[in-house]
C-alpha cells in the first residue's frame, strides 16, 4: 500500500503534466498574447485579419505594448523596467529580496561570528 | 565612514591606495544612494545601488584592514538594517491589504503620494520599495563579505590551520589579529 499510493499519485500528476505540455501553444505563434494580442474592447467589429495595417498597429495590445503604453499611467514611474519589476512583478522582487536575506541567515547560521 | 586611526603602522597598502579610498568612498556611497532614490526615474534601482554601496564598504576594508571596516559597520547593526529593509517592503504590501486592496497595490491604494510624473517623489510606493531593497542589498553585501573574512577566526580554522591546503594571505588577516 505504501508503494501503491505514490505510484498512483505519480501517474496522475505525470499524465496531467504531459497532457498540458502536449496542449501548449506552438512556439513563435504571432497570435499569442505575449507577442501580439489585440484589444477587442475598443474594436469589436473587425477581426484581426480584416484590419488594415494601420488599424493593426493602433489596436495591437500585446504584453510588451501594454507595458510601453500604460506603465506611466499605471505606476507613475518614468522607467519602465522599474515599473515592471517593482509594480507589475512586485511579488517576484519581494521574494528576490527575501532570498538574499535567507542567504545571509544561512551563512550566519553555518559560519557564525563572534560577537562583534 | 569612520576615519581609520588604529593600527596605522600595520596597513600593508600604500598611502596612495589609502588616500584615494578615503577620498572616493563618500562619492561611491553618494552614487549608490542616487541610484536607489532615482530608481523609478533612471535605469538602476535598489539592487544596483545597494551593490554599489556594499562595494564601497568592501573597498574600505581592502584598503585599510578588516577591523577598521568592521568598526564602521558592526554586525548587529547590519543584521538589524537588513531586517528593516525586508520588513519595509513587506509592510508596504500589507498597507495595501489594510486599505482594502490587494497585496502590494500601488496606485489604487495611494499608499504614498503619486506626485508629479518624473519628479523625485513620484511613483507612490515604488520610491519606498526601492529604499527597502537598496538597504537590504547593501547591508547583505557588506555583511556576507565580513562574515566570510571572519570565517578564518572560527574554531575549525584555528585547529586545522596547518592542514589546510592553502594559505590565505589577503588582507593581513593572520598578522593583524592574534588568532
Amino acid at each position: 500500500m505504501k508503494k501503491f499510493v505514490p505510484a498512483i499519485l505519480f501517474t496522475v500528476f505525470a499524465f496531467s503534466m504531459i497532457v498540458v505540455i502536449l496542449r501548449f501553444a506552438p512556439i513563435g505563434d504571432p497570435h499569442l498574447p505575449g507577442y501580439a494580442g489585440f484589444d477587442h474592447s475598443e474594436n469589436t467589429e473587425k477581426e484581426v485579419w480584416e484590419m488594415t495595417k494601420e488599424e493593426v498597429v493602433q489596436y495591437a495590445d500585446s504584453v510588451a505594448l501594454h507595458y510601453n503604453r500604460h506603465s506611466p499611467g499605471d505606476t507613475g514611474a518614468l522607467d519602465i523596467i522599474t515599473a515592471i519589476i517593482f509594480d507589475y512583478r512586485a511579488y517576484d522582487t519581494l521574494i528576490e529580496a527575501t532570498v538574499l536575506f535567507t542567504a545571509m541567515i544561512g551563512v550566519l547560521s553555518i559560519i557564525g561570528t563572534k560577537k562583534n | 565612514m569612520i576615519t581609520p586611526k588604529k593600527n596605522k603602522e600595520k596597513y600593508k597598502t600604500s598611502i596612495i591606495v589609502q588616500l584615494v579610498t578615503r577620498m572616493m568612498c563618500p562619492f561611491i556611497i553618494m552614487f549608490g544612494v542616487f541610484l536607489i532614490v532615482h530608481g523609478h526615474l533612471t535605469p538602476g534601482g535598489g539592487f544596483q545601488g545597494g551593490v554599489i554601496i556594499g562595494a564601497s564598504f568592501i573597498l574600505f576594508a581592502m584598503a585599510f584592514n578588516r577591523q577598521d571596516g568592521r568598526d564602521a559597520v558592526p554586525s548587529f547593526t547590519l543584521k538589524c538594517l537588513a531586517s528593516i529593509g525586508v520588513y519595509l517592503y513587506i509592510s508596504i504590501g500589507l498597507v495595501g491589504i489594510f486599505l482594502g486592496y490587494h497585496f502590494l497595490t500601488n496606485k489604487a491604494a495611494a499608499i504614498a503620494p503619486m506626485g508629479m510624473f518624473g519628479e523625485l517623489l513620484s511613483g507612490g510606493a515604488l520610491f519606498w520599495i526601492n529604499l527597502g531593497v537598496g538597504l537590504t542589498v547593501a547591508v547583505i553585501c557588506t555583511e556576507l563579505f565580513y562574515v566570510f573574512l571572519e570565517e578564518e577566526r572560527s574554531p575549525y580554522y584555528l585547529e586545522n590551520k596547518k592542514k589546510l591546503p592553502y594559505q590565505r594571505r589577503w588582507l593581513d588577516v593572520d598578522k593583524d589579529d592574534s588568532v
